[in-house]
């Protein structure tokens, strides 16, 4: 068998990187971070600064969303009479990866996913009632990547939303669970990632209510309950 | 002739330069730049390629993401036509300029791949790029590398045992190129990391020398020019003559001129150029000193 792979959990219950099952990677959460939102007195206003920012560290990875709106939206046809439409584009650097580069750094049938994937997360979420005939972008910046980047990006985006001032329900926050023989892992890094089923979850804390719960592996249904309790209530306590 | 007096704003004092190196660890070069409230993240992957020295195979790939918050107000159509615009222009005039990275000398290359970020835009973009890219390579650690192969007897011509012969006409075959009239048995070349002395990396020669990028904006009729322009004076000055200088030697620099680029409705007069061309080599040269003295060491 091969001895050079990475052990997801060894005898000692530590993972490849030394954390316990159930302990997260260290996390720091920073509002504001565009730079042009912070232009100093020589009036370098020509070009709009984002209505929010703001950039999430899990770990080693990294992610800055920049926050949009309401505003007019780019195209007539797509607004809605009653509501705001919410647009979300991914982008990442080629080396986020550790590994070969990716080839297409924006617009990729993957990041596209993602990019649905976190719309459909925060459309029940943002009241966008109050805002009808307008739309909110949100640009998802990954900026380097070592795992989770889903759940970066939606606790990224809950940040920036809330510094852009747009009316939410509540938090979301969202956590990725894997499960090894057994044993579910909370916050998974990369490698972990790629070996084990994984479960991204997002949930309002306050009420518990789900709004996404995403996997592309295959599990057992058994299993499955167990995971995605964990994971609300992690999410509760963060 | 006319030189014109311009009305510059010193280039210390304007710049509000952070720049910070080796930001990204998965890249082997990286940094993030900010002038002004532009903001670009820069990084180098090295890729090993099979090239000879004329194929130029091993020659740098550059790319330019302009992301949505960089422009807000434009469609995304529209911003990779601003992506590919830039990727040109670095890609004419930074490219050329890096030299290239050998392993095995005219079989196998380091080719590095620039890929820029822009992630606010504020004015003065290209000139912002330059600046990143200059600093990727600045941090770029390039892995050394020996040879590994083994040479026969040098009188053997051509004596020995089957193998021996084979090589030797195999070894001819392969160092066509270099000169070699008689039969060295020679065979099996390849690369290994060299991780003898320090960490087995090294900062690549010769980045104290690479371009920086001057942007000399015109005030429509009249002789001023200014530099490190924000958005609405770009938009109230269109005319603006790009100049990418280069420097060849570590010390009191002899500019080299390596790029040069106009662009803007109105034109301009041939007999300012020589001036423009002095005073963008003076900022040119102040830049490329305050940079190469904050280089990672």
């Amino acid at each position: 068998m091969s001895s050079s792979r990475l052990e997801i959990l060894n005898d000692g219950g530590l993972r490849h990187d030394a954390r316990r099952p159930y302990e997260l990677r260290s996390t720091s959460f920073l509002l504001s971070t565009s730079s042009s939102s912070s232009t100093s007195s020589s009036s370098s206003t020509g070009l709009t600064p984002p209505d929010g920012s703001s950039t999430v560290t899990q770990g080693l990875t990294s992610v800055q969303v920049t926050v949009f709106g309401p505003r007019e939206p780019r195209q007539r046809s797509l607004a809605a009479h009653d509501r705001a439409t919410v647009a979300v584009e991914v982008g990442v650097v080629p080396w986020a990866s550790s590994g070969s580069g990716a080839k297409r750094t924006r617009g990729d049938k993957r990041l596209q996913e993602i990019g649905a994937a976190i719309r459909q997360t925060f459309e029940p979420v943002i009241m966008t009632h109050l805002y009808p005939r307008s739309e909110i972008a949100i640009n998802v910046q990954v900026l380097s990547a070592d795992g989770g980047i889903l759940p970066t990006s939606i606790n990224a985006t809950t940040l920036a939303l809330i510094d852009a001032g747009i009316s939410l329900l509540d938090y979301v926050t969202s956590i990725s669970i894997g499960l090894h023989l057994l044993q579910p892992l909370l916050d998974l890094s990369q490698p972990e990632e790629m070996d084990l089923p994984t479960l991204v979850v997002a949930s309002l804390p306050s009420s518990g209510k789900i709004t996404l719960a995403q996997m592309e592996t295959r599990l057992h249904v058994d299993r499955f309950e167990e995971m995605l309790t964990l994971g609300t209530d992690e999410e509760g306590r963060r | 002739m006319s030189v014109p007096t311009p009305s510059l704003s010193p280039s210390e004092t304007n710049y509000i330069i952070t720049s910070l190196y080796g930001v990204f660890p998965q890249a082997n070069g990286s940094a993030r730049v900010n002038v002004g409230g532009t903001e670009v993240v820069a990084g180098v992957r090295l890729e090993v390629v099979d090239s000879s020295e004329e194929e130029g195979g091993w020659r740098g790939k550059v790319e330019v993401d302009v992301t949505p918050q960089a422009f807000p107000t434009i469609s995304t159509q529209n911003l990779s036509s601003i992506s590919t615009h830039l990727s040109a222009i670095l890609s004419s005039h930074f490219i050329p300029s890096l030299p290239p990275l050998p392993i095995l000398p005219n079989r196998k290359y380091f080719q590095p791949n620039l890929h820029l970020t822009l992630l606010s835009s504020s004015g003065s973009i290209p000139s912002t790029l330059v600046l990143a890219s200059r600093a990727a390579f600045a941090d770029l650690k390039i892995p050394k590398t020996k040879i590994i192969s083994w040479t026969g007897d040098a009188d053997g011509e051509g004596q020995g045992d089957l193998s021996g012969i084979k090589a030797a006409i195999a070894g001819g075959a392969k160092g066509k190129g270099k000169g070699k009239g008689k039969y060295v048995a020679r065979g099996g070349e390849d690369w290994d990391l060299d991780l003898e002395d320090g960490n087995g990396v090294e900062y690549m020669k010769g980045r104290e020398g690479l371009p920086v990028l001057v942007t000399l904006n015109l005030v429509p009729n009249s002789p001023n020019i200014f530099i490190d322009a924000t958005p609405q004076e770009e938009s109230a000055c269109p005319t603006r003559l790009q100049l990418f200088f280069s420097s060849t030697s570590p010390g009191p620099t002899k500019l080299k001129l390596c790029g040069m680029r106009l662009e803007g409705p109105e034109g301009l007069d041939q007999g300012r150029i020589k001036g423009l061309l002095v005073e963008g080599e003076k900022v040119a040269g102040e830049l490329i000193k305050e940079v190469n003295s904050t280089l990672p060491r």
